[in-house]
């Protein structure tokens, strides 16, 4: 059997961050997060679904995340994940400390090509 | 407070957690579905998807868990449900670890209290005592002249301070019953040295310390039972020796330096006493200067005694010094007593790690498979370990407590070993830094056995599970052969310290102590002689004791009575020099040394002392101009070895002292201890003055009655306040108790290490039985076998007995190597035994061989009532 890359390949925090980012756009359950954070990654990021439910109690338990009931597009009652307030604000910090650790590495990989 | 919440709410999110996942495979079942998949098909590939649903659920819902924390409570649940399904092994290492850590604890607490924990003096460490030795006359550690003392304090560099004491005994009257108590004269000097300091009031100052200076300080004691503990007693008077003293404070509770004291007076040396050099009286104590070993201290004293030698040769010739640390003077012989009794424990506590260690291999080997089984359904080695841990620990705990309680009920018992002179100080609690260190030990060697039982068990699990239990012997039956061994070693040495002591102490108990101390009721009137009081005059005592004597004798049931100047087992006495007549003089540095003592015509009698020749003394001896001696059977031995002993002479060694004529031989007495064979005796009557100093005045009063001695005491004390209402009465007892008191610590070391025999027996026999029913049960295939083949029922049982008695004949042989060091060390407490007595050793390693027997019996008759087939078919 091959071994799944996990998220943590990518760079640590990635799946925090990328559900943040997906639920602060729009509030969804389990299921739907997972479709989506497959389809906006494709191959770049293969996780195993079931390793969303983990991350998502630490973030629950943190504070960044609630959940209330709602309904599936296929009408079933699910729970709906969503930013609070202070999840916004972490996403914004790791956001921004992301965007300058890249703007770093371009810099230095351009520099070093050149 | 979020933590609380979380605690009280974490339900729910489980439950919401198993949900979720559950809506999720649900929508992606359904999804799949959509795509054309078959139930089944759209199921397996959701799962396959997800993940491992339950340990992704578990993961889950450790985020709200204190993961560690609940993990080992877990385990600890499940160890002790499993230590309840194996009430066998669980009680019995319960009960080992009880016993082990308790009898560990209780006797280090002893040790700890007598001889680790610093007496409660400031800078005990640098404290010392400071003797003269005059080995030219046989006399060791003895007390200082004054003059010498002065000379000391001012001519060395190596201590920071020099005091002197000197022991006296006081009567306290006026408010009150009359009173007899122990006092010390000191300098001013002493308390400070000692880094004492009153509970109320002060010391006496320098200026104090002067003839005449009527003050004093009271002990504790004294305040609260004469004076009811008055607040305002600093400055009121107290009544000594008939003359008023001021009460300058009161010391603090226990305190009575240098043993038993309860009063303390200026030592008020007058100006000839300062000069005082063949005198010699004094108590000296030191404090060594910071960082100046008690070595160099002893070389500059040695420095001074010859510079003292040469300037003092008439009574400093041959004089030198000694210096002991103070504690180990004040401790006497009963650091070997407790330190015997540590090494007893110290085995003792050997022996039960040994146990707890084989039985924990036992165990983890009896798991095994299930060990093995484990480890193939997933579960990390680190888990089983854990798992192993936490039932060790679960035992540890139950031991300690056991241990705890044991210890705690065994305390008072411990109390009586505490030596009488630092009774006072050295208070006897549950040390808890012993415990600590105890419990850590033996759960030390709980743990390590059961991790490395465990580790084995888990390293090798196909092996574990193919080799079924055909293995007949291992590594692990191997180390705890070895186990088992060591411990029937250990077992000999503390069976055999045991027999020793018991013969010690029945010899003691069966000496012929020279006199019968049955129905002899003792007590004593000290009579004060100091300058005010009228027992001043020799005539005024032997009237005091006339009277007495007369009133006592015609008390009903009293047989006989006499006075001397120190019973028998109460004070050792002092001695004096003396030349026998017609013998050739004495090489130089040799002197005739025989013990002295002033008695009532009457005493021998009283005591059933045997006459061996010639007679006693008579009244009419009074009126006699020659003096009469009676000796001891030893002296007469000594100077007259043809038995001609009656009728001849011989003086004090002093110029004009008159020739003195032997009346009479009695028997030897034990005057010190049992242990003690008599000295050269003799007895003067209280008649005859002599020139004897005032010391050996007659005081303790012996009388002997028809039945029951203590019954008598209230008539006996009335009789002598009849002839002297001022009288102090004081140490009122029977003279069985006397000696009986001399051999309670026999009595106790006896019965600990009976004690310690009986647990060591129990836990050996314990070792070997488990070690042979695991043996009998992992070897149930291999005997099948054997039976099947034709082996018969005796032949299984003896080869199982000679299994265990080849142990027990390996450990006897290492513990009989290690007994002849034991005794060694022993040596100087037995009585009357000189080395190993084999005889003695042979009854308890009788014992110890029958306990053996036994405990591999029953698991060989176990092993020979085998059903072969039923054990082939066994697994």
């Amino acid at each position: 059997m091959k071994k799944k890359p996990q998220y943590r390949d990518l760079f640590p925090g990635a799946l925090e961050l990328m559900i943040l980012q997906t639920l602060n756009r729009r509030p969804m359950h389990g299921y739907a997060l997972a479709q989506r954070i497959k389809e906006v990654s494709d191959d770049l990021l293969q996780i195993e679904e079931g390793s969303l439910y983990p991350a998502l109690q630490r973030m629950l338990k943190t504070g960044w995340l609630e959940s209330e009931m709602g309904v599936s597009p296929r009408n079933r009652p699910v729970r709906i994940f969503k930013l609070t307030e202070a999840g916004r604000k972490h996403l914004e910090q790791e956001i921004s400390s992301v965007e300058k650790m890249f703007a770093g590495i371009t810099r230095v990989l351009a520099l070093a090509g050149s | 407070m979020r933590w609380l919440i979380q605690l009280f709410t974490r339900n729910r999110h489980y439950n919401e957690l198993s949900e979720s996942i559950r809506e999720h495979l649900e929508e992606k079942i359904t999804d799949l579905m959509d795509d054309g998949m078959t139930r089944e098909d759209a199921e397996r590939a959701a799962r396959l998807e997800f993940g491992n649903v339950t340990l992704i659920e578990e993961r889950s819902r450790e985020v709200w868990q204190w993961q560690k924390l609940e993990g080992a409570l877990r385990d600890m649940r499940y160890g002790v449900r499993r230590l309840c399904k194996s009430p066998g092994f669980t009680i019995t290492v319960l009960l080992t670890l009880g016993l082990g850590i308790g009898a560990n604890i209780a006797v280090y607490s002893l040790v700890d209290a007598v001889l680790l924990r610093p007496l409660q003096f400031r800078n005990e460490k640098r404290l010392v005592q400071v003797f003269e030795e005059r080995p030219a006359l046989g006399l060791t550690k003895d007390t200082p002249a004054p003059a010498n003392y002065f000379d000391w304090e001012q001519r060395n560099h190596v201590f920071s301070d020099m005091a002197a004491a000197d022991g006296d005994i006081f009567t306290i009257t006026g408010n009150g019953r009359p009173q007899e108590v122990d006092g010390t004269r000191i300098t001013s000097n002493l308390l400070p040295l000692l880094g004492i300091e009153p509970l109320l009031g002060r010391n006496f100052t320098t200026d104090e310390d002067k003839p005449d200076n009527a003050v004093a300080l009271i002990s504790a004691g004294i305040w609260r039972q004469r004076y009811g503990s008055d607040p305002h007693i600093v400055g009121k008077t107290i009544h000594l020796n008939g003359v008023a003293h001021r009460i300058l404070g009161v010391m603090p509770f226990g305190f009575a330096f240098p043993d038993r004291s309860d009063l303390w007076v200026p030592l008020a040396l007058t100006t000839a006493d300062r000069l005082e050099r063949d005198s010699h009286f004094l108590e000296v104590y030191g404090l060594l200067r910071p960082g100046v070993t008690i070595q160099s201290a002893r070389r500059e004293m040695a420095d001074i005694s010859l510079q003292l030698e040469h300037e003092y040769p008439a009574t400093n010739r041959g004089l030198s010094t000694s210096i002991i640390p103070l504690r180990e003077q004040l401790l006497g012989s009963s650091r070997l007593a407790i330190f015997v009794l540590a090494s007893g424990v110290v085995i003792l506590l050997l022996i039960t790690c040994a146990n707890v260690a084989g039985l924990m291999i036992a165990r983890a080997a009896n798991h095994q498979r299930e060990a093995a089984v484990r480890v193939a359904l997933g579960a990390t080695r680190l888990e089983l370990l854990r798992q192993a841990l936490a039932e060790s620990f679960v035992l540890s705990v139950g031991g300690s407590i056991l241990g705890v309680l044991f210890a705690l009920a065994s305390m008072p018992v411990m109390g009586h070993f505490v030596p009488q002179t630092i009774a006072a100080w050295a208070h006897l609690e549950m040390n808890w830094t012993v415990l600590l260190f105890t419990v850590l030990v033996t759960v030390t060697a709980a743990l390590v056995f059961a991790l490395f039982g465990q580790s084995a068990a888990a390293a090798r699990p196909q092996e574990a599970l193919s080799q079924g239990s055909r293995g007949s012997t291992d590594s692990r039956q191997r180390l705890r052969s070895t186990l088992v061994t060591g411990e029937i070693a250990l077992t000999t040495i503390i069976l055999t310290s045991t027999s020793l002591l018991g013969e010690t102490f029945w010899r003691l108990a069966h000496t012929d102590l020279g006199f019968n101390p049955d129905s002899v009721l003792t007590l004593r009137t000290e009579l004060p002689v100091s300058a005010q009081t009228r027992y001043r005059e020799f005539a005024a005592r032997v009237s005091f004791y006339q009277r007495v004597l007369d009133r006592v004798e015609h008390l009903p049931g009293v047989e006989a009575a006499g006075y001397i100047t120190f019973l028998p087992f109460t004070n050792p006495g002092g001695s004096s020099t003396v030349l026998i007549q017609g013998a050739p003089s004495l090489p130089i540095g040799k002197v005739n040394d025989v013990k002295m003592r002033v008695v009532t015509p009457d005493y021998f009698r009283t005591l059933e002392m045997p006459l061996l020749k010639g007679r006693t003394f008579v009244e009419a001896d009074g009126n006699n101009k020659t003096p009469l001696a009676v000796i001891n059977h030893k002296m007469a031995q000594r100077y007259w070895p043809n038995g001609d002993a009656i009728g001849r002479q011989f003086r004090f060694d002093q110029q004009g002292s008159p020739w003195i004529t032997v009346i009479g031989v009695v028997g030897d007495v034990h005057q010190a201890n049992v242990e003690t064979p008599s000295h050269t005796e003799m007895y003067f009557s209280y008649e005859q003055a002599l020139d004897i100093p005032g010391y050996f005045k007659p005081r303790d009063l012996a009388i002997r009655v028809a039945d029951d001695a203590l019954t008598h005491t209230n008539a006996v004390e009335q009789a002598i306040w009849s002839v002297d209402p001022e009288q102090p009465v004081s140490e009122v007892q029977s003279m069985r108790h006397l000696v009986n008191a001399r051999m309670e610590t026999y009595i106790l070391e006896a019965k600990l290490f009976a004690f310690f025999s009986c647990a060591a027996l129990l836990l050996s026999a314990l070792g070997i039985y488990g070690l042979m029913s695991y043996s009998v049960t992992r070897r149930t295939q291999e005997i099948g076998i054997r039976m099947a083949l034709g082996a018969q029922r005796e032949q299984v049982l003896t080869s199982f007995i000679a299994a265990g008695f080849r142990l027990l004949l390996f450990g006897l042989a290492l513990g009989a190597v290690a007994s002849v060091v034991a005794t060694r060390l022993l040596g100087s407490m037995l009585y009357g035994i000189s080395g190993m007595g084999w005889g003695v050793g042979a009854l308890p390693l009788l014992v110890l061989a029958v306990s053996v027997a036994l405990a591999s019996y029953i698991p060989a008759r176990r092993a020979a009532s085998i059903d072969p087939m039923r054990a082939l078919r066994s697994e």
